[in-house]
């Protein structure tokens, strides 16, 4: 198991965002977080990539406890994430923002960087290259010049999407990556997380749109007010009764 | 004993309701204009020095003076709102440079007009009020009481007028506001007048009980700024609060060390309030 | 589908060669001015040469986010702490120089430690504070700082022999000094650039850009802010401390809050977003109004003056100023060459009666 959390609980003053949340994620899965909107799925991200301190429980990521530890922590451990509202390095150029983001490729390297040295020059050569790769990855060679905060929705998810692969994720976090885009747009973001996908990337994918969640996943979780209330696989999910009830309304049950 | 504490704490509330004023319309500007108006200090300093001219060179009551000063200086929040702050409502550094060039020529220009000497103004009422063995100067408690009032007329002013209302709702979410009809940039007038005139009687009614001097204006920056910053940005009720903290650790504890050491240690005691809640007393997370 | 225009202007080779003649031009005349300047001048120069390395190195902070409204006290802790070791001590300046830049920079490590988590506003406020709390601890120890009234008699550079050849005496004049400011402007400017065109620099433009993007990626935007703060520190000490021992008096109100503010006002007016700037900024706002001797007690109006000018007229700081002069050049450049372009035609068609158009195509090369 590459991802494990035991009765992850998650407070905000009187109210429980997250509740005894158990989850488990394979290596090369890719599972899918779904549930009705305030169910929880983004306090969940943010509590597996380190944005959020859980109020109790465990996380166990690649057999460390990683429970408190902060986001650039698990950054560096290969949790990648990308972002609802992706956020992104507006003054720089599309490039730039993904030269910038392989960061953990460039690290210790303080003097060299002062006193420019071959060293140094050699490194951030190699991340140019890097970046290059990252770019043609996920299909923004287009828009290289391109000032990020200029970029149109669409692109700016995929844009969110480099960011996180510059890390060289070992699990990746999508939260929404295709919320509030044109169906062209959605298209290229697919191709991409496709592409990552194929290249055996753990995912944990939190979407809500179900013809795609369905499709791409091994395996679906649905979380309502916090807590699981479902698991399977998509088919499984589908006809559970608890998941119907819990977007559709219906019995409720204890 | 008594005596002396009782003293002490009307020197407290006096001087703790004198920063409030000035603070209270620092936190107006602010809170309408997002603009961190330094030259504020400016102003409560050169209303200092207008009430001297109208009062102690032109010969006019205080009654007349006072309610003059705050209406002149009222006036030149008007004309630094159109001209210096609306133009830059949306580039909060420019209006930072805006404000600072204000501060800046004012107080030059005090300098020069005024020279470095101190001024005082005569107190408002001579005498003194008897309680037991207790002699409380009664000029003291007269700007006491006129602070209060004003306390109590700015709190309806803004939690009823209409005009106030606006205010409030503006700080609150600006777009909003002005999908709502609000004029902002009247309202913002108003803001800013208001806040000056209120900076300007403090800067007179100071006269009369301590001194006044040109380093007023940057000295009362750094008192207003930390008891905005201890209410809360965006709150106008804590401010009494944050007034009687920063007001109290400066009436008291210059009694007990020397006045560097007072002044370190107030500003110390503040960092750490403000390291451990940024947001102030009553602020919300930013 | 993407409709905006390519915004970004891919870097112009040649400009670049442009700007490293004018550069290498403009040092080789600071190196001379001495020659033909007068020893008033010479001062004013001197502290010019200060102020640009305390407004540069304010920038250094401002661009990982963070505005410090207290960066004068730095500059004090440096000037105090290399004045007292100097006079207590004994020990020579050229040890208790960089001594002081290292007290600046410890200080500002500390404090960053606690200050990082501060957001933008909350961090402003709390640097104010920090600086106007610094110049009052002056005289919490009167004997050793000289309370307000300042310190006294600071000991000047000691002589220094270079190579066993050069021998250099502070004390004979002042032109040594004006010399030793000049060299440490322009390390410290070329170290202030490398950090900022390097990797590091990227990495506090990213932090102060989006800190949820730049945690992501593993990057410690707290370490990183207390970076940024401390270098801009320690060069901030260290022209203090230069300062003190080159007028050998100081005082707390040199390092208060309106000097912070000033130095503020230098690097905003000069515009933030381009290295050169503070330079501009502070050339232009510290040392016009002290060039101008006759206005005295009018400087600050001046200043007051250039301010709301500049506000308006310049949005992007003093900077664009040198954008648009470039701009400028460039537009008479190209009508020059067009010009040349035309009256060649001219030449060739008198010459040889072809129609121009047949010329033209004989022109494409």
């Amino acid at each position: 198991m590459l991802l494990k959390t035991t009765a992850l609980t998650k407070h905000f003053g009187g109210l429980a965002a997250v509740s005894q949340f158990d989850m488990f994620i394979n290596k090369g899965e890719i599972v899918g977080l779904i549930g009705p909107n305030g169910a929880g799925k983004t306090t969940i991200i943010n509590l597996i990539s380190g944005f959020l301190k859980s109020s109790s429980g465990n996380i166990i990521f690649d057999e460390e406890d990683i429970t408190s530890k902060p986001a650039h922590i698990m950054a560096r451990m290969g949790i990648g994430r990308t972002f609802q509202i992706t956020p992104m390095f507006f003054e720089f150029s599309t490039f730039k923002n993904i030269v910038a983001s392989h960061y953990l490729a460039a690290e210790s390297c303080f003097w060299g960087a002062i006193f420019n040295t071959s060293k140094y020059r050699n490194k951030e050569e190699h991340i140019v290259k890097l970046a290059e790769e990252t770019l043609e990855f996920v299909g923004l060679s287009k828009a290289r010049n391109e000032l990020a905060k200029n970029l149109p929705h669409g692109y700016q998810k995929l844009l969110d999407l480099a960011r996180a692969l510059a890390i060289k994720p070992k699990l990746l976090l999508l939260d929404e990556p295709i919320g509030g885009i044109s169906s062209d747009e959605i298209n290229l973001v697919l191709k991409a997380i496709d592409k990552v996908r194929s290249q055996g990337t753990t995912i944990l994918l939190v979407e809500h749109n179900m013809e795609v969640v369905m499709s791409i996943c091994d395996r679906i979780i649905v979380a309502n007010y916090g807590q699981k209330i479902a698991e399977g696989t998509p088919d499984e999910v589908r006809r559970d009764k608890d998941v119907i009830s819990a977007y559709f309304g219906g019995e409720y049950h204890a | 004993m008594i005596a002396e504490s009782t003293n002490h704490i009307v020197n407290i509330l006096m001087i703790s309701s004198i920063y409030v004023l000035v603070a209270l319309g620092f936190a107006l500007i602010f809170g309408v204009m997002r603009i961190m108006n330094f030259a504020h200090g400016a102003i409560y300093m050169i209303g200092g020095y207008v009430c001297y001219y109208l009062w102690v060179m032109l010969g006019l009551s205080p009654w007349a003076s006072l309610p003059l000063t705050m209406l002149i200086m009222a006036l030149v929040g008007l004309f630094i709102e159109k001209w210096c702050f609306r133009p830059f409502q949306r580039d909060f550094e420019k209006a930072i440079i805006m404000s600072i060039a204000i501060i800046i020529i004012l107080r030059t220009g005090a300098d020069l007009v005024v020279g470095s000497s101190g001024k005082g103004l005569p107190p408002l009422l001579s005498g003194v009020l008897e309680i037991g063995s207790v002699t409380l100067r009664l000029d003291r408690l007269l700007v006491l009481g006129i602070c209060l009032v004003l306390f109590v007329a700015l709190t309806f002013f803004v939690q009823r007028s209409k005009i106030g209302l606006s205010m409030l709702a503006i700080a609150q979410d600006r777009d909003a506001a002005a999908l709502q009809g609000i004029n902002i940039n009247r309202i913002s007038a108003y803001a800013c007048a208001m806040g000056s005139g209120l900076a300007g009687l403090a800067g007179g009614l100071v006269g009369s009980v301590l001194v006044l001097h040109v380093s007023m204006a940057d000295m009362i920056l750094v008192k207003i700024i930390a008891i905005v910053i201890l209410a809360g940005i965006g709150n106008v009720g804590g401010i009494w609060l944050g007034g009687l903290i920063v007001g109290g650790m400066d009436a008291l504890f210059p009694y007990y060390m020397s006045s560097s050491l007072a002044e370190s240690l107030a500003l110390g005691l503040i960092i750490l309030i403000l390291l451990i809640r940024p947001q102030g007393f009553f602020g919300s997370e930013v | 589908m993407l409709q905006k225009k390519i915004t970004t202007v891919p870097p112009d080779r040649k400009s670049g060669l442009n700007t490293i003649i004018c550069c290498a031009g403009l040092i080789i005349l600071l190196f001379l001015a001495p020659l033909f300047l007068g020893s008033y001048h010479i001062f004013l120069a001197t502290l010019t040469l200060m102020h640009i390395i305390l407004t540069s190195s304010l920038r250094i902070i401002y661009i990982s986010g963070q505005l410090s409204l207290g960066h004068a006290a730095f500059m004090g802790i440096g000037a105090y702490i290399s004045a007292i070791l100097a006079l207590n001590m004994g020990w020579t300046p050229w040890i208790t120089i960089p001594l002081g830049g290292l007290a600046a920079m410890i200080t500002a490590g500390i404090i960053g430690f606690s200050f990082s988590r501060l957001r933008t506003i909350y961090f402003s406020m709390a640097s104010l504070f920090l600086g106007v709390m610094i110049t009052k601890l002056v005289g919490v120890f009167p004997k050793l700082t000289g309370d307000m009234t300042g310190l006294m008699s600071i000991p000047g550079l000691n002589e220094v022999t270079i190579f066993s050849l050069l021998q250099i005496n502070f004390a004979a004049s002042r032109i040594p000094y004006y010399y030793y400011f000049l060299i440490l402007s322009l390390l410290t400017l070329l170290i202030l650039y490398r950090v900022e065109h390097s990797r590091i620099g990227l990495t506090l433009k990213a932090v102060a850009q989006s800190h949820l993007a730049a945690s992501s990626i593993g990057i410690n935007e707290r370490a990183v802010r207390i970076l940024a703060l401390a270098i801009g520190c320690f060069f901030a000490g260290i022209a203090g401390a230069s300062y003190a021992h080159y007028v050998t008096f100081i005082s707390p109100s040199t390092f208060g809050l309106m000097p912070s503010i000033y130095l503020i006002v230098y690097l905003i007016v000069g515009g933030t977003g381009n290295f050169v700037g503070p330079i501009v900024g502070t050339t232009v706002l510290y040392l016009i109004p002290h060039l101008m001797s006759e206005l005295k007690g009018f400087a600050p109006f001046v200043l007051g003056g250039v301010l709301i000018l500049s506000v308006f007229l310049l949005p992007q700081g003093m900077v664009s100023l040198l954008d648009r002069i470039t701009l400028w050049l460039n537009k008479i450049k190209l009508l020059l060459n067009q010009l040349k372009l035309w009256s060649n035609q001219a030449k060739l068609h008198n010459k040889s009666k072809l129609p121009i158009s047949k010329i033209n195509k004989k022109e494409v090369s």
